[in-house]
C-alpha cells in the first residue's frame, strides 16, 4: 500500500474560491482526480505536485507533507502568541 | 481570404461554411497531427460527462456477458429441440441476445477510456492512465484463468462430438474468448470506477 501523503489542496482551492472543475482545468487533469487528491486517495506524481505548487505559488512542502499538517489557525496564531 | 483563414479556429471555419476539404487542407498547412485533426473535426464531450453511474455500467456489463451466455445456450438447446417452432424461437432468442451483447459492448466502450486507446490516452491524466493499466492487468489475469477452461473444453467438444457439431461448439467457445479479449478491460473499468462526482 502506498504511503499516505497529506496535502492542503482543499484549503488552498477553497481559499481562492475555485471549483474542482476550475482547478482541474488549470492543472490539466480530470476533475475527479482533484477529488481523489483532496481525499488523499491518490498520490500525485512529482511532475503533478510541481504543477500544483506552481499554480498556487507555494513551495511543495507547504502543500504536501508526510506528517499530518497542524491546523493553519494554530500555526498562525500559535506563533504570534509565542512571539 | 487566405489571411482570414489563417486566423480562424476550426469551429469558426465550420461556422463560416468553409468546405471540409479546405478546412482539412488548412489544418494540414498549420502542421496539425492526425489526432489533432480528428479532435478538431469531431470534438467529443469530456470523459466526465460520458461515464454514467456505476450501477448502470455494472448492469450493462452483466447484460453483455449474460446475453452472450443466453445466446450460446439458446443455440445449443435449439439443436436438440423437437419442433420447428421451438427451434425458430430459440434461434430468435439467441440472435436477440447476441445483438444486445453487441450493443452493450459498444455502449460500454463509449463510456470508458479504453475503447480507442490512441485517441483516449490523450484525454487521460496520470490517475486515469493508472486505472487503465490496472484494468488491463486484471483483465489479463481473468482472461488467462478463463482460457485455461475454454481451451480443454473446446478440445473435449471436438473429441466427444466429432464432426460439425463439435466444431461448432468449439468455435462458439472461441467466440466467447474473442469477446473477452475485446471487452474485458473495458468491463473491468466500467465495473470498478465509482460514480462521477457532482
Amino acid at each position: 500500500m502506498a504511503p499516505t501523503i497529506r496535502n492542503r489542496i482543499t484549503v488552498l482551492r477553497v481559499e481562492r474560491g475555485l471549483s474542482r472543475q476550475q482547478l482541474a482545468e488549470a492543472l490539466g487533469i480530470n476533475y475527479q482526480t482533484v477529488g481523489y487528491l483532496e481525499r488523499g486517495d491518490y498520490n500525485p506524481s512529482l511532475e503533478l505536485a510541481f504543477r500544483i505548487s506552481e499554480y498556487f505559488g507555494l513551495p511543495i512542502e507547504a502543500i504536501f507533507s508526510r506528517q499530518p499538517f497542524a491546523p493553519m489557525s494554530s500555526q498562525l496564531y500559535g506563533k504570534e502568541e509565542s512571539a | 481570404m487566405t489571411e482570414d483563414l489563417e486566423n480562424l479556429s476550426v469551429a469558426e471555419l465550420k461556422h463560416r461554411g468553409v468546405p471540409p476539404k479546405q478546412i482539412l487542407a488548412e489544418m494540414k498547412r498549420r502542421g496539425m497531427s492526425s489526432h489533432e485533426i480528428l479532435d478538431a473535426l469531431s470534438p467529443r464531450p469530456p470523459i466526465s460527462s460520458r461515464v454514467g453511474s456505476r450501477s448502470l455500467r455494472r448492469r450493462v456489463v452483466i447484460a453483455l456477458y449474460g446475453c452472450w451466455l443466453v445466446g450460446v445456450l439458446s443455440m445449443e438447446i435449439s439443436v436438440h429441440a423437437g419442433s420447428k417452432w421451438t427451434t425458430a424461437a430459440l434461434e430468435g432468442l439467441a440472435f436477440g441476445a447476441l445483438i444486445i451483447a453487441t450493443v452493450s459492448a459498444v455502449w460500454l466502450g463509449r463510456r470508458t477510456y479504453i475503447n480507442a486507446p490512441q485517441i483516449a490516452d490523450r484525454e487521460l491524466d496520470e490517475r486515469l492512465l493508472q486505472v487503465k493499466n490496472q484494468a488491463y492487468r486484471t483483465a489479463f489475469q481473468l482472461f488467462g484463468f478463463l482460457v485455461l477452461f475454454a481451451w480443454p473444453l473446446s478440445l473435449l467438444f471436438i473429441s466427444i462430438e466429432p464432426g460439425a457439431r463439435g466444431t461448432t461448439g468449439a468455435i462458439v467457445l472461441f467466440g466467447g474468448v474473442a469477446l473477452l479479449v475485446n471487452t474485458l478491460p473495458t468491463a473491468v473499468v466500467a465495473w470498478r470506477e465509482p460514480d462521477p462526482e457532482p
